[in-house]
């Protein structure tokens, strides 16, 4: 599936065993997480210096995280 | 009498299968004989024999009438998630971007006399002895299902000569809390990896032991367990680090969130738990989803793990060392849950054959040491501890409290301030009217007599590049504070 929408960085998983800085893809509705496919989901620059620009991406959406096999700014 | 049920779902298998289907049974038909020359007596049985399971409730409830009938030791799930379904509960700390898992997957209530349902308040009352063997989901794949039903054909318990040895990793950010469970289960911490440094290919001799611990970061869909040190979080081990590298019949627990997923080879690779067994280990306890330990010490996560691998090296069989630490879990956390416990005693289940016992057991006289005695005691515990726990409710409107004051004060002493996200659950007084009973006796029932447990969620300390994110829970009653915990990424 495709989504457009905005990247921005914020903290997922608040005092879980997995809290950390996450990206996620603000469509407009809804916001997901975003990894890219085979990232590490706990620290990714490249990502995170998307932050606050449009992207259309191409994947699949399981739960709350989208898993982007491309990232395309637009 | 059957002493040990396989249950499955015939069509599932068939449409995964195809072809395959009748080796599959073959296979199964071998480990009813293998069974049999070890004393167990064993049973297949199709689900949908007599009328086809289709949603969640379908399979609980057959799965009841099945157990009521046979009463058996053992119950072994055969298959993974598409071929019998987990159970979703509800998760009670469901807030999108903080706990984003609406639901549990859980095998916890196929262990439970309780009636379906979606709330984990139900499921207190465990007391049947529960593993899943599990093939690979989304994916027909005979050879790794040939494997893993081998290994339990071909297991037998080993000799205890190395008790104390294991591995283990531990994200460097828990490492004090690591090195009490570790203590707690093999008296020394001398084989425990930090990660960072442990980053990954470790030497055979490392990966040997024959029991693995692991109290790293997890996530959903991904094939590692990773490390932490600051924001720096490196791949503490990746699945394929394994690969012909650890001893047969070896037992896991993983603290790690979604540590016990089962994942669809072909989307996001094998998982850890899936490649354990393809690599010959016997048994894995995890969880399906997010979980938590405390700031400091022992708690959650850390606790159910750490009982598990206790009970499997003292020699009981994988599945009933599950069932005992799901029982000491519930008895200590008793009588008043607080929603973070609710999820951990629903979100752990065993991977593997419930009967394998790993390690032998020490010989002894005990008359009263028979399977009967230990199943009637466990069953007896269960039910005793269930009914001794009231169920823990979220609440729509956060109630005042006439000594608000003292809240305060803890919410200033742990460092947090007044604007914190408060969530407030209230204990449910009835389940066996047993509240209002104990406050009776304590004299200090009154109209409104709640416990409480207000969670507060807050971005306490700051200091780049470590975040300290803490989330503090309090527990009340008649406006009296009980006590506080603090859960959270060490």
């Amino acid at each position: 599936m495709k989504l457009v929408g905005k990247i921005s960085v914020r903290i997922a998983g608040e005092g879980t065993k997995s809290e950390h800085e996450a990206v996620y893809l603000d469509t407009g509705k809804e916001s997901y997480q975003l990894r890219k496919t085979g990232s590490n989901p706990f620290e990714n620059p490249e990502l995170k210096q998307m932050a606050g620009r449009e992207v259309s991406v191409e994947g699949t959406l399981d739960k709350y995280i989208f898993f982007a096999r491309t990232i395309e700014e637009i | 009498m059957a002493t040990k049920i396989v249950v499955t779902i015939k069509k599932n298998l068939i449409q995964k299968y195809d072809q395959q289907f009748a080796q599959v049974e073959d296979l199964l038909h071998s480990l009813i004989q293998s069974d049999q020359k070890k004393g167990i007596t064993t049973q297949l049985i199709y689900l949908d024999d007599s009328s086809t399971p289709v949603t969640e409730q379908d399979v609980k409830t057959a799965i009841d009438r099945l157990y009521t009938a046979h009463m058996p030791d053992y119950l072994l799930i055969f298959g993974a998630q598409d071929i019998v379904p987990f159970q979703h509960l509800e998760n009670p700390l469901y807030t999108p971007q903080t706990d984003d898992d609406e639901f549990i997957p859980s095998d916890l209530p196929y262990a439970c006399n309780s009636a379906y349902s979606t709330d984990c308040n139900s499921f207190t009352n465990p007391t049947r002895v529960v593993g899943r063997l599990a093939d690979l989901p989304g994916k027909a794949n005979f050879s790794y299902l040939k494997i893993i039903i081998n290994n339990v054909i071909r297991s037998k318990p080993a000799s205890s000569k190395f008790p104390s040895d294991y591995f283990a990793i531990t994200a460097s950010v828990w490492e004090k809390s690591s090195e009490q469970s570790i203590s707690n289960i093999f008296g020394n911490i001398k084989m425990l990896l930090s990660s960072p440094p442990a980053k990954g290919k470790y030497s055979a001799d490392q990966l040997r032991p024959i029991f693995h611990f692991f109290n790293c970061h997890g996530a959903l869909n991904d094939a590692n367990f990773y490390g932490q040190k600051g924001m720096s979080y490196p791949v503490a081990i990746n699945t394929r680090d394994i690969d012909h590298m650890i001893t047969f019949g070896t037992a896991v627990a993983a603290e790690c969130c979604y540590g016990a997923q089962l994942l669809n080879p072909d989307e996001y690779g094998v998982s850890i738990a899936s490649n354990y067994f393809a690599n010959n280990a016997l048994s894995f306890m995890g969880s399906s989803t997010i979980s938590y330990g405390p700031a400091d010490g022992q708690g959650l996560a850390d606790l159910i793990c750490q009982y598990f691998l206790i009970n499997v090296n003292k020699g009981a069989s994988a599945g009933r060392a599950l069932l005992e630490a799901r029982q000491k879990f519930l008895a200590e956390s008793a009588p008043d849950l607080d929603p973070y416990e609710l999820k951990t005693i629903a979100q752990f289940y065993l991977l593997g054959d419930p009967s394998v016992q790993i390690i032998r057991s020490a010989p002894t006289k005990n008359a009263y040491n028979t399977i009967e005695n230990r199943r009637f005691n466990l069953f007896s515990r269960g039910t005793n501890i269930g009914a001794g726990i009231s169920n823990t409710i979220k609440v729509n409107e956060r109630p005042a409290s006439s000594n608000y004051n003292e809240i305060l004060s803890i919410l200033q002493q742990e460092e947090f301030t007044d604007e914190a996200t408060e969530i407030v659950f209230e204990v449910d007084s009835l389940k066996g009217d047993l509240l209002p009973k104990r406050l009776d006796i304590m004299g200090i029932a009154s109209a409104d007599s709640k416990v409480r447990f207000r969670v507060f969620q807050k971005e306490v300390y700051l200091k780049a590049p470590v975040r300290n994110i803490r989330t503090l829970v309090i527990k009340e009653i008649n406006n009296q504070v009980l006590g506080w915990k603090i859960y959270v990424s060490r």
